[in-house]
């Protein structure tokens, strides 16, 4: 079970976000948004910036916890 | 396949007899590479048990009257050879079988379904349908579903050479739940529905058809969900990086090149 506050949390403590976003789109599916500002993510293609969020998450991803993310992240 | 005669037809005198047993041969190798005329449900429930011994069955409902089935029908017969019985097809009169009409749910024609042989049991899983005679869609379906007929999962050596032949495949291939008629998520409607209104042509991979290609490309890829889309072997992303490149009005010249 992955709540939206550890969600945040991951986010927070290793992306640096200007802004962090998270709700779920239906805990039921194990659906969640994401919407993530940081300096990090600038000069990077858009591919490798879901493939770092994606990768905080790649346990629960692949174990089925979270069924999907569905992300935007972009530099401010 | 191998035709085995009796061991007597050898030593057989009678030329007749011998002639007739030749015949019987010759039309009975022409008939296996045609399309099947269904006469019946009887008949029609046979041919899927058969299918079973291959990839699958396509089934296109049609009528006498109908212009455009000529056109499936042409190019249906077209595939017969290529995938050479590992792939039935059949064609059944929607006026004069309407038992098999009723049966799998068909109200106009063409209606083109497709069945993809389970894994698991051997039995006909309806996968796709083509509502019209879209040409192009009965194309993109036909490689998606049954490959060329012999690039099938047992011809490489291990998953890995499976995985880089299927994302490596030219142009645009998409990794997807379900198919573009019959979505299981609505994230694969979602993306199929992008690549219709932007006219991308497209080729797709159910990854419900095989768990060991389903868990195994998320590994080879690094990519954790479903779809994936690779345009010449390369990752695009999932529906989220195709929405906001669809959004930013750069996707279709990222899908054509």
């Amino acid at each position: 079970m992955v709540v939206v506050a550890e969600i945040e949390a991951r986010i927070r403590s290793n992306l640096e976000p200007t802004s962090c976003e998270v709700t779920a789109i239906s805990e039921e599916d194990r659906k969640y948004s994401v919407a993530i500002v940081s300096h990090i993510f600038e000069g990077m293609p858009l591919l490798k910036r879901h493939r770092m969020v994606n990768d905080l998450f790649k346990e629960e991803l692949l174990s089925g916890d979270i069924h999907a993310l569905t992300i935007v992240a972009n530099p401010p | 396949m191998v035709f085995f005669f009796p061991s007597f037809f050898f030593h057989n005198h009678d030329r007749e007899l011998s002639c007739g047993k030749v015949s019987k041969a010759f039309i009975y190798i022409k008939k296996i590479h045609k399309m099947r005329r269904v006469s019946s449900l009887k008949e029609y429930n046979s041919l899927k048990e058969e299918a079973g011994n291959g990839l699958g069955l396509v089934v296109h409902f049609s009528a006498s009257w109908c212009e455009p089935c000529k056109n499936v029908g042409s190019m249906l017969e077209g595939y017969l050879s290529q995938y050479n019985q590992k792939v039935l097809f059949a064609e059944v009169d929607a006026d004069l079988v309407t038992n098999v009409c009723e049966a799998e749910n068909v109200e106009c024609v063409p209606f083109i379904v497709f069945f993809r042989t389970s894994s698991r049991e051997r039995a006909q899983e309806r996968v796709a349908d083509v509502v019209g005679g879209k040409l192009d869609h009965l194309e993109m379906n036909l490689v998606s579903l049954y490959g060329n007929g012999h690039d099938t999962r047992e011809s490489f050596p291990d998953l890995n050479e499976y995985l880089k032949y299927l994302t490596s495949r030219k142009g645009v291939v998409a990794f997807i739940t379900g198919t573009p008629s019959r979505p299981r998520c609505g994230f694969t409607g979602r993306l199929v529905e992008i690549f219709y209104e932007l006219g991308i042509k497209f080729i797709y991979y159910d990854v419900w058809a095989s768990d060991e290609v389903c868990e195994g490309l998320k590994k080879y890829s690094e990519w954790p969900t479903y779809p994936q889309v690779y345009v010449d072997g390369e990752l695009i992303g999932g529906y989220d990086i195709c929405s906001q490149l669809k959004e930013s009005g750069e996707l279709k010249a990222i899908l054509k090149h």
